[in-house]
């Protein structure tokens, strides 16, 4: 155990505590903008990780229609089997299912060091000073940067932020950007465990912003900056990631979803499926990968995919 | 406690025998080559593969965990992911600590009784002199025996010795609010006496609410101590002592009991100590100023604005005050608060306290450098250089300055020239301020190693002293005795008058 809190010392928090000050001292030791300089460096870094989870997180939205068909196939009877015809699907469709997560797992400690690195360099407590002073590189560029400078606008970035305002940035932002990765709730005839599946994710857009805004109250201001920060540049990126698609309207939408009656939710279903149908002959695809697929036309656009890859996989097998 | 990465919900659905299960196969895992372009006659129909095992179907033999399925088995990822969750685990068990609290152990002498002030983390433990018997802590553990101070109680008898009632009502009352604790049930004898023998309501209403207000003020400063950081100050007659806390409260207590003669929020927190002179105590606090208050009451008489956070107790000579800010900076006040000269020549904060001997204030900086500046114009006469930063106290004896180092170093650095004399390695960080006791100079290793050293060579006498524990207060010198407080709550009276030898008093 003490070998792995070394390692995870010596490989991240060390070096990117040495970042962190470096910046501040570049920036006149004003530790707000090293914070934000920081975390906007440390989410470029980090982007490809980000990117690969957005992307798996779309293509198992994309293959869930599928699943559900498979699911309802299967209801009951033999479960082994559906379960490699899932796996199979998956895997033509380019999906792990650990897809999304992995990412995530892989970040975790990236964070965690960072938040460490906030506290202990903001010199909250003298002992996470004295533990500064043997976490900086024997360069006098850093070790003679201490102490940083603690005030950024309003905030003392090493005491709690008593305005309320970071709080509240941070859950802002946090909630955004939520509503952007998570798809707009279906309307059509849910089955209870689409219902349900909805009712969890719609939960989690709203429990987390206040679960991180709330804490955000109980600690010090500089890692409010640094999340809220985080969350804004992780809105920008998933615009720009997911470009017109991301669906504004839907950032009011604090309702849970309701089972739709059968006849009427198989009506907007078969309508919505007319007009995405409509849209698409008069404006064809050019970017498969641009053009993410929700609701009824998921399964269209996913067999285009699949297609795709088959043709793919079949030049490389006829190359060897 | 992790960044906000964005977490949604995701559901991968999957039969329930094939998220995790135990399988007693005995195949060999299919190859990555396999999995990417699986043989046509490998096919999940294949007559010839034995059925999967699942979980309802044991075997006692040859267990293997197998994730949702052989063919989507990714080692690289397995091992990713538990390489985070571990990371996860270990930097979660290594979180930054919140304030621990390292203040030097006080040796008080009051009317003939020795008496050892313990300050630990966020309490304060009164040991008796002779065998270490603890007679009192605070903040109390029980409030409700614990009288509201001295300061507040005085309020409320002016108060009640201005209501027009009889002589012997008076008595009933002031013996009824001399028995107000901070919590339970003693205020209600106060108001019900109010009650039944002030008729006039406006006089009975302003003494319920500053015995109230009493009440809440001061729970919530013995909430607020935070932790102990800065050295106890005591007054020339050993009756009161003074402790400085993180919180921002200066507490005024009777030696004798704990009970609290005054206490004052100053809003920011007291790192440093409290100096004391006279009737007049000095400290500095985070929020960037320096305080010179009355020791009778806690008023403040003068305050000084410096240029950063003071971490360290004022150093006093007969005619000035010499603070260190954290902006880098050493000043020379007169008594009246009235800055004389600064000198700003360090490149990064001061947390030191400040050592003046003669005419030469010696400072340690966290530019790496040990200062020797002129008391007359602070004028800078030499600087020696570390490794690290200089947090500590210097020590003067005749010509050498000791001065510890986070390098993990002690430098012996001779007054007249800043040359260095001799050094001594501790092998680890030293924060502790040295001090001098059994003939020999004494430090202690944050790894909790205490050192005898000689004074002249800076050769090791003996062998280390460990206390087994993080250390990082001040070590406190006592005769042939040191006292040291390390993290964990002990406190070590150590025997310098030969080699190192002592023993520990468990403090809670």
């Amino acid at each position: 155990m003490d070998l792995l809190i070394d390692l995870f010392h010596i490989l991240l928090v060390d070096p990117m505590t040495n970042v962190l000050v470096a910046l501040a001292r570049v920036f006149g030791g004003n530790f707000g903008v090293a914070i934000i300089v920081f975390t906007i460096l440390m989410r470029i870094v980090t982007w490809p990780l980000t990117a690969k989870q957005y992307k798996q997180s779309r293509a198992m939205q994309a293959v869930q229609p599928k699943v559900q068909e498979l699911q309802k196939k299967y209801k009951g009877k033999d479960p082994k089997k559906m379960q490699q015809e899932m796996m199979a699907l998956y895997r033509e469709a380019g999906v792990n299912p650990f897809g999304c997560l992995l990412p995530i797992l892989v970040q975790f400690p990236i964070w965690i060091a960072l938040y460490q690195v906030i506290r202990t360099s903001l010199g909250e407590t003298p002992e996470s000073l004295v533990s500064l002073s043997q976490q900086l590189y024997p360069l006098d560029f850093v070790q003679t940067a201490v102490p940083l400078d603690n005030q950024f606008l309003l905030w003392n970035l090493a005491a709690n932020d008593v305005t309320f305002i970071l709080p509240l940035l941070v859950a802002v932002t946090m909630y955004v950007q939520q509503k952007m990765i998570t798809p707009r709730p279906q309307t059509g005839a849910l089955t209870q465990q689409q219902l349900q599946q909805q009712q969890t994710q719609q939960m989690m857009t709203w429990m987390m912003p206040l679960m991180f805004g709330w804490i955000s109250t109980t600690v010090p201001a500089g890692l409010s900056l640094y999340w809220f920060v985080s969350n804004l540049a992780g809105i920008v990126m998933q615009y720009f990631y997911a470009g017109r698609r991301v669906d504004w309207r839907n950032m009011l939408s604090f309702g849970m979803p309701q089972a739709a009656e059968q006849g009427r939710g198989a009506k907007a279903v078969a309508g919505r499926a007319q007009r995405d149908e409509q849209k698409r002959k008069a404006a064809p695809e050019t970017d498969e990968e641009a053009a993410a697929p929700e609701g009824a036309d998921e399964a269209a656009a996913l067999s285009r995919r699949q297609e795709s890859r088959r043709k793919r996989h079949g030049r490389r097998r006829g190359k060897r | 406690m992790h960044g906000p990465v964005p977490l949604r919900a995701v559901t991968i659905d999957m039969a329930p025998t094939t998220s995790i299960e135990l399988a007693n196969s005995t195949r060999p895992i299919v190859s990555r080559e396999t999995i990417a372009s699986p043989a046509p006659n490998r096919t999940r129909n294949a007559p010839t593969r034995p059925p999967l095992p699942t979980r309802h179907q044991p075997s006692p033999t040859s267990h293997r965990l197998r994730i949702v399925s052989r063919e989507t088995f990714r080692w690289p990822a397995a091992a990713l992911a538990a390489l985070a969750a571990l990371a996860t685990l270990a930097s979660a068990c290594a979180a930054p600590p919140g304030p621990r609290g390292w203040a030097a152990p006080q040796p008080v002498v009051l009317e003939d009784q020795d008496y050892v002030l313990v300050p630990h983390k966020d309490d304060l433990f009164a040991l008796r002199g002779e065998n270490r018997f603890p007679q009192w802590q605070f903040p109390p553990s029980e409030r409700g025996l614990y009288p509201i101070s001295e300061a507040r109680l005085g309020v409320i008898l002016t108060l009640i010795g201005e209501l027009y009632v009889s002589d012997s009502q008076k008595d009933e009352l002031t013996a009824a609010a001399e028995r107000l604790t901070l919590s339970g049930d003693s205020d209600d004898a106060l108001k019900d006496l109010l009650k039944n023998t002030v008729s006039d309501e406006e006089a009975r209403n302003d003494i319920e609410d500053i015995v109230d207000a009493a009440r809440a003020i001061e729970n919530e400063a013995l909430d607020d101590v935070d932790g102990l950081y800065g050295d106890l100050g005591v007054s020339e007659d050993g009756a009161t002592v003074y402790v400085p806390s993180f919180g921002g409260w200066l507490f005024a207590l009777e030696t004798a009991t704990g009970e609290t003669r005054w206490s004052v929020d100053f809003k920011d927190a007291i790192i440093g100590g409290v100096a004391v002179d006279g009737d007049m105590l000095y400290f500095g606090t985070t929020g960037e100023h320096v305080f010179a208050v009355d020791a009778s009451s806690g008023e403040t008489r003068w305050t000084f604005d410096a240029d950063g956070e003071v971490w360290a107790a004022p150093a006093l000579t007969d005619d000035a005050i010499y603070v260190t800010s954290m902006g880098g900076h050493l000043y020379k006040l007169d008594r009246d608060g009235k800055e004389q000269w600064v000198f700003d020549n360090t490149g990064a904060g001061i947390a030191g306290r400040a050592t003046v001997d003669g005419d030469t204030v010696y400072v340690g900086s966290f530019d790496k450098k040990l200062y020797a500046v002129a008391t007359d114009d602070g004028s800078m006469r030499w600087s020696f250089e570390g490794d690290n930063w200089f947090w500590s106290t210097p020590l003067v004896n005749g010509d050498l300055v000791y001065a510890a180092n986070l390098d993990s170093k002690v430098y012996a650095v001779r007054a007249d020239s800043g040359e260095r004399a001799w050094r001594f390695d501790a092998g680890a960080p030293v924060r502790s301020a040295p001090v001098i006791a059994g003939d020999g100079l004494i430090v202690a290793a944050r790894d909790g190693d205490v050192h005898k050293l000689d004074l002249e060579s800076g050769q090791a006498i003996g062998g280390a002293f460990p206390l087994n524990s993080r250390m990082e207060s001040d070590l406190t010198a006592d005769g042939d005795e040191v006292y040291a407080t390390p993290r964990e709550a002990t406190l070590f009276v150590i025997d310098a008058s030969d080699d190192l030898g002592g023993s520990a008093v468990p403090l809670r």
